[in-house]
């Protein structure tokens, strides 16, 4: 069969799915099938029902499980991503699909925690000598897959991009691809976690990895016609992979560059990008660049963190942050205002007060969530201190390494502003949360994560070096309302991770670890746990 | 009235106020509003008068420029009281700037002040903060400090430097913006990204990276102290304190890097450091700390030898100390005062081979008084310097 016609199949079978929206998924169980939860990148667990503030002080390690992926620099495991009901030759079952740096992905069954399903892409790349690879350009696979409903129930489909820069397209019960490798991106890149809407997968690069421009890519399913944006700045790295609106604008931060937008170059900005529906090419829809941009471009203060989209009031709203340390509240109909550079509100600054570029500041991603009163919380995760300036209502101890930092809407003046509710206890370079049912699972890498040293320099940032520094990942359960530790998994997990993320869902949460395990932790309650 | 004297070829007001006025307007446009498009990064300054030429000529400031002072942009950002102790007329000396070092503790944009305490200042000149200060402890083997005097007054009194190029680069630092414009592309279908249409040999095999082009073929390096500068500007900053001895510092947190090595006698009246390809010059004056006047270098290539040629009693001209052609001639002005024995070099601007410190060739000007160190510059196809004296002429 020609990559043509299966191309096609694809297209149509996934055309019939188009309007599957992550997140909103209409089945009884929970599902987390992309990074950051769904599209808007909430990282907002809506079907919990196991884990609670009242339960998850039982929470215990389930099950672990190694992976035989190899690790490359500092990358191992992709966030796991779950989905509840996959029909397959043994019956429905609850699986966890991973992503492995070294062009790997896992089917593991969650309730035995036994694999499932591996596969590893054969490759059209040949890593040579010359190959550029350190910590920031690991190569690999370096983008969170994602995993789409299809037309048929229980059958679904994972969507990858190998170290090859091809689309990977698999079937999630059993691993098997089910259409032909297709030419995406540069190889030996690094896109981020992949998203999808409308039948249409989006990423973003960043680092000039393999000497591979910085931009927005699109694939559409449909025509298999890959768009993109290039908003000549540096890498747009949200490490969620970008966010998607209602109305399918693709958000995203550009990295360190100049911002001239006379010149029509866009650095340290938020970008709003969006598909021609027409030629299918991506095309910049507005912007924001904060009133500081040269400060941050200066200090390498730029924009790094997946911001989500909510709604707020009938307004659609992301919440987006840099290392500065700042969450800077912007409406998607008007990035920055007439100006582009004015935010419908910003937080004063919450950490890096010594204004590192690294090990300090959000790394990862916001989170935001409801509770059912209504009121909107937005979190931010960083590391390093607390900037001593920073006071919110509730806070648990003192912050030296990192901590989770609550916000709540409020609307005053006829605009909605971020108010503080709560700083978390301290915790060893808190990376992205996840929300559910009241409880926000929050965990410090325990990794290494400065790049300079005090006698050499940026030359310290090696692996070897990381890692020899790097201690324990520990997870923790906190309430959502106030903050408070409800739990932690202490010193079960054994290494660190690096650049990964949570998910959760139906009374477990997984994390991965750079040796290349697997974690569940929850509720022995948990359906069908044995 | 009894005026005090001024020694020769010093110049009015106080060297305190004139390096705080400098401090403060060195910093100044550090905070100039983004709204101003040009963003190139500001260039170095590594010694005195910015450069080894001695023009104090910012070649390209894309921020300071006449727009933005007189468009009210440039004001008032900050000031410090350092701690220090004022020495006669001394005080603190010129900032060497560091525009950016990625170090420990971030990206910083520093200033170096030498004290006249023997103290070494770094501060964060974006943010106005300390960053760090370290003590030259008095190590020479006289028992302590002597006496201060007017015309000795002791202390730490050569601006610093850093690694500074014999020659400067006609352009200042351009952007390091990732260049180009924003543009949409559109692949064909099943082909993938447009950008896999271009030819990226990168892309398998990255090419070497570019060779920054530069005014003079670089010395083979065959010294630590001749290794390029590594990425992120963690590179030294050489100090001498009043004991004569140089210190070679890290710039991220301002320790030792090795160990002290024996220039001038301690208590010498030292001009400004400079430091270029591998070898530390200044020059001396009032014979203070006993220390003939004449011009010094000391070769960290070559185990800390010193070479020195003695103006035979005059003083060395000016606090900025030897200018250097773009060959690397060596320039200084003399001048004599009662307490000077005659001559040959007396009243002179003389060009000094740069490796032996030998005169090539000298210009004797009778009551010339020469106050400053010389400017060089090039005019057409002609390098000049140019020099001041105290009767007003140039």
């Amino acid at each position: 069969m020609s990559h043509w016609i299966v191309g096609a199949m694809v297209a149509v079978m996934a055309a019939t799915a188009s309007t599957a929206t992550l997140g909103a998924q209409g089945h009884a169980k929970a599902n987390w099938l992309t990074d950051g939860y769904d599209k808007e990148r909430t990282s907002w667990q809506r079907k919990e029902t196991l884990l609670s503030p009242g339960t998850v002080g039982r929470m215990k390690l389930l099950w672990k499980v190694r992976l035989d992926n190899e690790p490359r620099q500092m990358h191992n495991l992709f966030p796991a991503l779950i989905v509840s009901d996959v029909l397959t030759a043994q019956g429905r079952r609850e699986l966890a699909i991973v992503a492995g740096v070294s062009d790997n992905i896992y089917g593991i069954d969650v309730v035995t925690g036994r694999q499932i399903w591996k596969r590893h892409f054969d490759s059209t790349f040949q890593e040579s000598d010359t190959s550029r690879v350190y910590v920031l350009c690991p190569g690999g696979l370096t983008a969170t897959p994602v995993v789409v409903p299809t037309a048929t129930p229980g059958k679904y489909t994972v969507y990858a991009i190998s170290w090859d820069g091809r689309l990977r397209t698999l079937d999630a019960a059993t691993g098997e691809e089910t259409a032909a490798a297709e030419p995406f991106l540069p190889p030996n890149g690094k896109p981020y976690g992949l998203n999808y809407f409308d039948n249409v997968l989006y990423t973003t690069t960043a680092q000039g990895c393999g000497g591979n421009p910085n931009q927005f890519y699109s694939y559409d399913l449909a025509t298999r016609k890959v768009g993109s944006f290039d908003p000549g700045s540096g890498g747009l790295w949200p490490r969620l992979g970008p966010s998607i609106g209602k109305d399918g604008r693709v958000y995203a931060g550009s990295g360190d560059g100049d911002y001239f937008p006379e010149q029509r170059i866009f650095g340290q900005a938020i970008i709003a990008a969006k598909q021609n529906p027409a030629t299918k090419a991506m095309e910049m829809q507005d912007w924001f660049a904060p009133a500081n941009a040269f400060w941050l471009r200066k200090r390498d203060l730029d924009m790094n963190v997946t911001g989500p989209i909510f709604e707020y009031k009938g307004r659609e709203y992301t919440a987006q942050s840099s290392k500065e340390c700042r969450i800077w509240l912007l409406d998607t109909s008007a990035l920055g205002g007439e100006d582009h550079r004015t935010p419908v509100d910003q937080t004063p600054l919450v950490c890096n007060e010594e204004v590192q570029f690294a090990s300090a500041g959000p790394w990862g991603a916001l989170a935001t969530w409801e509770d059912a009163d209504g009121t909107r919380f937005v979190l931010m995760p960083f590391w390093g201190p607390k900037h001593p300036k920073f006071k919110a209502p509730i806070e648990h101890g003192e912050v030296v390494q990192g901590a989770v930092a609550a916000f709540k809407l409020e609307a005053r003046l006829a605009r909605p502003r971020l108010t503080p509710v709560w700083l978390s206890r301290n915790m060893v370079n808190a990376d992205p949360v996840v929300i559910a049912n009241g409880v926000v699972f929050a965990y410090g890498s325990g990794e290494d994560t400065a790049q300079a040293s005090v006698d050499i320099g940026l030359a310290y940032n090696t692996a070897a070096n990381r890692i020899a520094r790097s201690t324990r990942a520990t997870l923790y359960a906190l309430d959502a309302r106030t903050g408070a530790e409800l739990w932690s998994s202490g010193d079960q997990i054994a290494t660190f991770n690096h650049f990964s993320s949570l998910s959760v869902a139906n009374g477990r949460v997984y994390i991965g670890t750079f040796d290349g395990y697997l974690y569940s932790f929850g509720l022995e309650a948990a359906a069908g746990t044995k | 009235m009894t005026r005090l004297r001024r020694p020769r070829g010093e110049q009015p007001p106080s060297m305190a106020r004139r390096a705080l006025r400098t401090v403060i307007a060195l910093v100044i446009g550090a905070g100039v509003p983004a709204r101003l498009h040009a963003q190139a990064r500001g260039g170095e300054w590594t010694t005195t008068a910015g450069d080894a030429q001695r023009t104090a000529w910012v070649r390209a400031d894309a921020r300071l420029t006449k727009e933005a002072v007189q468009g009210g942009q440039f004001r008032f950002l900050w000031k410090m009281k350092l701690d220090n102790e004022s020495r006669q007329w001394s005080a603190l000396t010129e900032p060497m700037l560091l525009d950016r070092l990625i170090g420990y503790r971030g990206f910083k944009a520093l200033g170096f002040v030498g004290g006249s305490a023997d103290r070494l200042f770094a501060v964060d000149t974006d943010l106005g903060r300390p960053y760090w200060t370290t003590h030259l402890t008095y190590a020479a083997a006289t028992g302590g400090q002597p006496p201060s005097s007017w015309e000795c007054p002791g202390g730490l009194l050569a601006t610093p430097s850093q690694r500074t190029r014999l020659a400067p680069s006609a352009f200042g630092e351009g952007s390091d913006g990732k260049g180009g414009s924003a543009k949409s592309a559109v692949g064909e279908p099943g082909k993938g990204a447009a950008v896999l249409r271009e030819i990226r040999p990168s892309a398998v095999a990255p090419a070497p990276a570019p060779v920054a082009p530069r005014d003079v073929a670089p010395p083979v390096p065959t010294s630590g102290v001749l290794a390029p500068i590594p990425f992120g500007g963690v590179d030294p900053l050489y100090v001498m304190g009043s004991d004569g001895l140089l210190r070679t510092l890290r710039v991220s947190d301002g320790a030792m890097t090795g160990p002290m090595v024996p220039f001038l006698p301690p208590s010498a009246r030292p001009s400004s450091l400079t430091f270029i390809d591998g070898v530390i010059y200044t020059s001396t004056s009032h014979g203070c700390g006993a220390a003939p006047n004449g011009v010094w270098a000391l070769d960290l290539t070559a185990a800390g030898r010193v070479t020195t040629w003695r103006s035979g009693g005059a003083h060395v001209a000016g606090s900025s100390g030897p200018s250097f052609g773009t060959d690397g001639t060596i320039y200084v002005a003399t001048t004599t005062d009662a307490s000077t024995p005659p001559s040959p070099h007396a009243n002179s601007v003389v060009a000094l081979d740069r490796a032996t410190l030998q005169p090539k060739d000298w210009l004797a000007t009778d009551g010339a008084d020469f106050n400053a160190s010389p400017v060089v510059f090039k005019h057409k196809d002609r390098e000049l310097t140019a020099v001041s004296g105290n009767d007003g002429r140039l």
